[in-house]
């Protein structure tokens, strides 16, 4: 008997060891998928950070690159206004920008009329401020007026002296605002006109002209015709790309005032007046229409403050 | 009788074990797979966050790249020789 409880009391032990083995078992394998779930969790947790800083990052990188580029255009707007516009007119578009602008007067070799615009944008934002300087020159795109000589006989290398382009590589777009056509009827009061082919003036298409406010006219493989009674100011440009002899004829009581030029020989058949006129062509050469303006090279600078 | 006692509780104790294990076992398979739904759940929800802060940067890096043309481009023709047919500048009087 005592035999018999021994040997149920063994395989009871047994069991039990068994089953300790077994729940150990389980929770090592339980642990394990634990950490493994863990060191999952804590990766992603890490990634989904990573991204929120990108994203944090990425909005600030591109807040500051929006003003920057505002800025820039803005000093950009303040430039090409400042070609045509006087400089007390010009107003900022966005609230939280302001500029300044300061001006200097310079002369070129041949005492062309010169402006030099220094101009500082600032973009006022909650953090910082964005300053941008740049230094503009104001210039002719008349870049030298014509000799009288040049306006009585022609000259292979005219658009060169007056626009530094030979005549094949001159065009309409040298000009701002210039006005392209094929006739010269109606001419708008652009102060350049760029004509191809055959030009008849007559007083209600230069009726806008006058010696202060002169015009430039480019007349290319075409003949002119003053027409009675016209009186135009300014300078006319014949342009040859060919060897045909092209003609301008100044009827009675019609007058060219400034200069006529041409860079192949023309027929001029004058019965009215044909006037060299330089303080027309000074006129022409300072119209703010005609004027271009550049950003010096390497005047550019930008500053970013902290917002106190 | 009493030795058939025995016997029959030693069973019942081994099946009781069996049942706990099987619990166990359960709660363990629901921890897993509401861990893991909740993994892939917030993977989903970053990768959708990676592709939209991409998609973001790009369209505002086409506009960036547009003004920026608009900065560089000139509406009429002029290079820098221009101005060396000016010189010497000098200041006015």
């Amino acid at each position: 008997m005592l035999d018999k409880n021994r040997k149920v009391l063994t395989a009871l032990t047994i069991k039990l060891k068994h089953t300790t083995d077994k729940k150990q078992r389980g929770v090592f394998i339980m642990a394990s998928v634990l950490m493994l779930l863990g060191i999952s969790a804590f990766t992603l947790a890490s990634i989904s950070a990573a991204v929120n800083r990108h994203k944090i990052m990425k909005s600030t990188t591109s807040t500051a690159k929006d003003s920057y580029t505002a800025t820039k255009n803005e000093l950009r707007r303040i430039g090409s206004q400042l070609r045509v516009v006087p400089m007390s007119s010009i107003k900022s578009t966005n609230t939280n920008m302001s500029h300044t602008i300061l001006t200097s007067n310079y002369e070129g070799a041949n005492s062309q009329p010169l402006k030099v615009f220094d101009v500082t944008v600032t973009h006022h934002d909650s953090h910082f401020d964005t300053e941008v300087s740049q230094r503009f020159l104001n210039y002719p795109a008349i870049l030298n007026i014509p000799s009288i000589f040049q306006s009585t006989s022609s000259d292979t290398n005219i658009t060169q002296w007056l626009f530094n382009r030979s005549v094949s590589t001159l065009t309409a777009k040298y000009f701002p605002l210039s006005n392209t056509t094929n006739e010269c009827v109606d001419l708008k009061e652009a102060t350049m006109h760029w004509v191809t082919g055959d030009c008849e003036l007559n007083y209600n298409d230069v009726d806008h002209s006058s010696a202060s406010t002169p015009m430039l006219l480019i007349v290319e493989d075409g003949d002119v015709l003053v027409t009675a009674g016209t009186p135009f100011y300014g300078m006319i440009i014949m342009l040859s790309g060919n060897t045909t002899k092209h003609s301008v004829t100044i009827e009675h009581g019609a007058s060219i005032q400034g200069a006529l030029c041409s860079n192949t020989p023309i027929s001029l058949q004058q019965f009215g007046s044909n006037s060299y006129a330089k303080q027309v062509l000074l006129n022409l050469q300072k119209a703010p229409k005609l004027a271009k303006i550049m950003s010096i090279p390497g005047s550019w600078s930008n500053n970013l403050k902290k917002e106190l | 009788m009493n030795e058939i006692n025995k016997q029959s509780k030693a069973g019942d104790s081994v099946s009781s074990q069996g049942g706990g294990a099987l619990i166990e076992v359960l709660i363990a398979n629901a921890l897993f797979l509401t861990v893991t739904a909740g993994l892939m759940s917030a993977f989903g929800h970053t990768e959708s966050l990676w592709s939209a802060l991409k998609s973001a940067e790009t369209s505002h890096q086409m506009i960036i790249n547009k003004q920026r043309e608009n900065i560089i481009s000139e509406p009429y023709e002029q290079t820098w020789d221009d101005i060396q047919r000016l010189t010497p500048i000098n200041s006015a009087t």
